[in-house]
């Protein structure tokens, strides 16, 4: 994950299965949404997505909590 | 009066707006129900949707399943604070400690804490969803420890349909649903099986733009507790939120789930971060908890490969809403759909928050290209 002045740069890491069958990472960018919440700046399959984070930033969470494996 | 009578019209326009190819939509309030459709549900036949179309309902399957499992603690069969493997000895995860104490209230508000997106294709037969479960044993990695964190998870949804398989004596969670709630709530417009739904008029997902049949015809009947197969007309969810609003009786006086049962699953479990009016503010047993500007509503969503659905209860008004659709921009259509016919009043303002500007970056600008940032189904 990379932060600048406007928002976050995010990487997901496939792991398990998903990593098993050769599917690649994806990066998407968010901006601050307020009230600690970042939106994504591209619609995924239609929606825009709200994301937050959980107990310190440990883990993103976006109805999933996904653990933060970089600063 | 009768209710919604625009609501044809409603959904021929907002189909129209969003490239949905078809939909079908229920709403009850009370006693009332107001039904319509709008295009079709396969582009490749062009045979049109009706009201009695069957859609796919994904994960809305997910509070069948917690229905059965309410049942079974209703009848002191199961405590919901007990480990699950003391009912299925045969669950677990990856991590041991885990495995020994994870609950069926965990399993039922998703805080597990283990990685559920395992959607793995076991074939079709009677014992899919047991070879799933063997399955979690060796991939279900945990991610934060059970009871810590809420994470949306599939594969603890599948658990329950075993474990309510095995406590039933049923051979599959298939006939205990059709045995147990489908045939008891008077539903005659669902289907568990492929080879069911195509004795209705059943729609196809659609991907794309423009909107093609989806190659992607159902998800594994592993996960068919989760929500991967069942299929419904939008009344038959309405019949079933009208069971829960009248205390587990269905229409007919028949009781379906014991007294009490979906004020326990309205009691919240876990508390989520406030993403958004169209996200969900806690999780239930089995149910999404909503805040609507202080209004309580509670439903689920489901999406499969191309078909969405909505399903909502608003208790204070006695109001069911379900909405089908079967591609396009679906979270566009729902919202408006949702939007116009679960208002207080004609002309009052958007109850849950989807007409309102999507929230700015720090520097004032909103997030590129336009739009609202809208709930992003779960189900997958």
């Amino acid at each position: 994950m990379k932060a600048d002045a406007d928002g976050l740069e995010i990487t997901d890491i496939p792991h398990g299965l998903a990593a098993e069958f050769g599917e690649g990472g994806t990066t998407a960018r968010y901006v601050h949404a307020g009230d600690g919440r970042f939106v994504g700046v591209k619609p995924d399959e239609g929606p825009q997505p709200l994301i937050a984070f959980l107990q310190d930033g440990r883990f993103l969470y976006n109805m999933r909590a996904v653990p933060r494996v970089t600063d | 009066m009768t209710l919604l009578p625009d609501l044809q019209g409603w959904i021929d326009r907002a189909a129209g707006r969003h490239g949905v190819p078809g939909a079908a939509v229920a709403v009850g309030v009370g006693d009332q129900l107001a039904e319509a459709a709008t295009g079709v549900v396969n582009l490749d036949t062009g045979v049109e949707a009706t009201a009695d179309s069957l859609f796919q309902i994904g994960s809305v399957t997910k509070v069948w399943t917690a229905a059965l499992v309410m049942q079974l603690a209703g009848e002191g069969l199961v405590d919901l604070d007990e480990p699950v493997r003391r009912y299925l000895p045969e669950f677990g995860v990856l991590d041991a400690a885990a495995s020994d104490s994870i609950t069926m209230r965990q399993l039922l508000s998703h805080t597990g804490g283990f990685d559920g997106d395992l959607f793995e294709d076991t074939g079709r037969g009677d014992d899919a969803v047991a070879k799933l479960v063997a399955f979690m044993r060796s991939n279900a990695r945990q991610v934060s420890g059970p009871g810590e964190l809420f994470s949306y998870c599939n594969a603890g949804y599948c658990a329950l349909g075993a474990l309510v398989a095995r406590l039933r004596g049923r051979r599959t969670w298939e006939v205990a649903m059709r045995e147990l709630l489908i045939e008891p709530l008077g539903a005659r417009h669902m289907a568990l099986y492929p080879e069911e739904a195509i004795m209705f008029r059943a729609a196809v997902g659609h991907v794309g733009e423009p909107p093609r049949v989806s190659p992607w015809r159902l998800l594994p009947q592993s996960n068919a507790p989760a929500g991967s197969t069942p299929s419904a007309a939008p009344r038959d969810l309405v019949r079933f939120g009208r069971m829960l609003l009248a205390d587990g009786v269905a229409a007919d006086g028949t009781r379906v789930v014991p007294a009490g049962t979906f004020d326990e699953m309205c009691r919240p479990q876990v508390a989520l971060p406030r993403l958004g009016g169209r996200y969900p503010a806690a999780w239930g047993l089995g149910l999404m908890l909503f805040d609507w500007d202080g209004t309580p509503v509670v439903g689920h969503d489901g999406s499969t490969p191309g078909q969405s659905t909505t399903w909502r209860i608003v208790p204070d008004r006695g109001l069911v809403l379900a909405i089908h659709e079967n591609g396009g921009h679906a979270s566009a259509f729902i919202d408006e759909v949702q939007c116009r016919s679960s208002r207080p009043r004609p002309g009052s303002a958007c109850p849950h928050g989807c007409c309102r500007p999507a929230p700015r970056c720090r520097s004032g600008r909103r997030p590129t290209p336009g739009g609202t940032p809208h709930r992003r189904s779960p189900t997958r």
